[in-house]
């Protein structure tokens, strides 16, 4: 874990040295399909589905599971 | 019954909240009233669900959700025992973001019920810019405490059975600007599960003889996940790519890679999401169909859970946003959008396909 921390501190600081976007230059990035084109109801009834009928779960930072689907 | 009386609640409260659109605005946010169908050979799940995203001050954020699950399945894996049976959870939540300026800190929580199972979740948030923002990294704390306990559902029960299952969820990520049109992220999930993971109605033919399903106290899971994001100017088209893989220590393998495309229409009133999902897993260590011995010596772990063994499934998808405007209708309601989502799930267990579809009404609120 404290390995995985520290390669993303180097990542980020290789990748943010290189890249340098000015907040007036972000039109496009703000877009909402370029942040979070699903909204949160749709993201979670999607997670549900797929964590009771799929042995994998996670990698949305959000809990799954929670229920007696299992 | 107290589940209940709060989704009406909250019900009332978004009503409040539609009713006072329009009027002198301090701050704003969105109301989403959602209903979400799925269907399978002999599973069906209705859902509907009310959402609400607003500013609290100058630097807050809420977020609340409150949803009600029926769902009618002939399938003990669904939850109760034998026959056909119609079953009803209720689930809230919310959560609450302070902007410290580069740094942003949350807490939320979430609450499920059913008659057979009870869970409470807890969660911590931290995320911090870096390099004007270009950068964004997050972790992200969970602490979940379940209790299983079969003595009220339907059906007839033989035995009763009752336990708890702790879950400990670390997240991190990482968010970076490409350019003007592209950004990264990855993240990766750690979660441990302690206590009682078996689901109490499902039974294993194990020795000649029918057997409760039994599996590990604990399990450890990993989930490594990227995004890469791509606006095409020229055609008004984002392109979304998303790769995940997993491995815990049941022995289960996945990997999921997925495809997005999003093409805006009439000046981004309209919106068309096409989607194509692949999950591939590998069935954990000690799933069978049916075992030859039920001897705990010889056979530590009893379980014919069809996700627990080999899946792959195929989901394409298609959504349609648009807001009211594209329609000619103006004032206060021409930002409300409109969505309808579809999926196909092609399915190689013995659950068959599904289909999913959502419906959503998302109504911008001044307050």
């Amino acid at each position: 874990m404290l390995k995985l921390i520290i390669a993303s501190a180097i990542l980020a600081a290789t990748l943010s040295s290189c890249v340098r976007v000015k907040p007036y230059q972000r039109a496009t990035l703000s877009k909402s399909s370029m942040t979070a084109d699903k909204d949160p109801g749709e993201a979670r009834f999607e997670q549900h589905a797929k964590g009771s009928r799929e042995g994998a779960d996670g990698g949305s930072g959000e809990a799954g599971g929670g229920c007696g689907c299992n | 019954m107290l589940d209940s009386r709060l989704f009406r609640g909250g019900l009332l409260i978004a009503l409040g909240l539609v009713l006072g659109a329009g009027n002198v605005a301090f701050a704003d946010g969105t109301l989403t009233m959602r209903g979400a169908y799925y269907k399978e050979r002999s599973t069906r799940v209705v859902q509907p669900m009310l959402d609400a995203d607003l500013e609290v001050g100058e630097r807050g954020q809420v977020q609340a959700h409150t949803l009600v699950d029926a769902i009618t399945s002939a399938s003990a894996a669904s939850g109760a025992a034998g026959a056909a049976f119609t079953e009803t959870r209720t689930q809230f939540g919310g959560n609450y973001t302070h902007d410290l300026g580069t740094m942003r800190l949350g807490a939320g929580f979430r609450h499920s019920g059913e008659p057979d199972y009870t869970s409470d979740f807890l969660t911590l948030r931290l995320e911090s810019d870096f390099a004007q923002r270009n950068t964004t990294v997050g972790i992200n704390l969970a602490r979940g405490m379940d209790s299983i306990d079969n003595s009220g559902s339907q059906g007839g029960i033989s035995a009763i059975i009752s336990g708890e299952l702790d879950t400990t969820l670390i997240s991190t990520s990482l968010s970076q600007i490409l350019s003007q049109n592209s950004v990264a992220q990855v993240s990766y999930d750690l979660s441990y599960l302690e206590g009682f993971q078996q689901n109490i109605y499902r039974t294993v033919v194990a020795g000649g003889m029918v057997q409760p399903e039994r599996v590990p106290d604990t399990r450890l899971r990993h989930a490594l996940a990227g995004t890469l994001r791509y606006y095409v100017e020229a055609s008004d088209t984002a392109l979304i790519a998303n790769y995940r893989f997993y491995f815990d220590d049941w022995g289960i393998l996945a990997n999921t890679p997925e495809l997005r495309a999003i093409q805006e229409l009439f000046s981004g009133k309209l919106e068309a999401h096409m989607s194509y999902r692949y999950h591939r897993q590998r069935s954990s260590d000690f799933y069978k169909e049916v075992y030859d011995s039920a001897d705990q010596s010889i056979e530590p772990y009893l379980t014919d859970d069809d996700k627990l063994g080999r899946v792959r499934t195929h989901t394409m998808g298609l959504k349609l946003s648009a807001t009211l405007d594209l329609l000619g209708i103006d004032g206060g309601w021409a930002d409300v959008r409109v969505e309808a989502l579809g999926q196909y799930l092609k399915q190689d267990t013995r659950y068959g396909n599904a289909v999913i579809s959502q419906l959503a009404f998302v109504v911008p609120v001044d307050y």
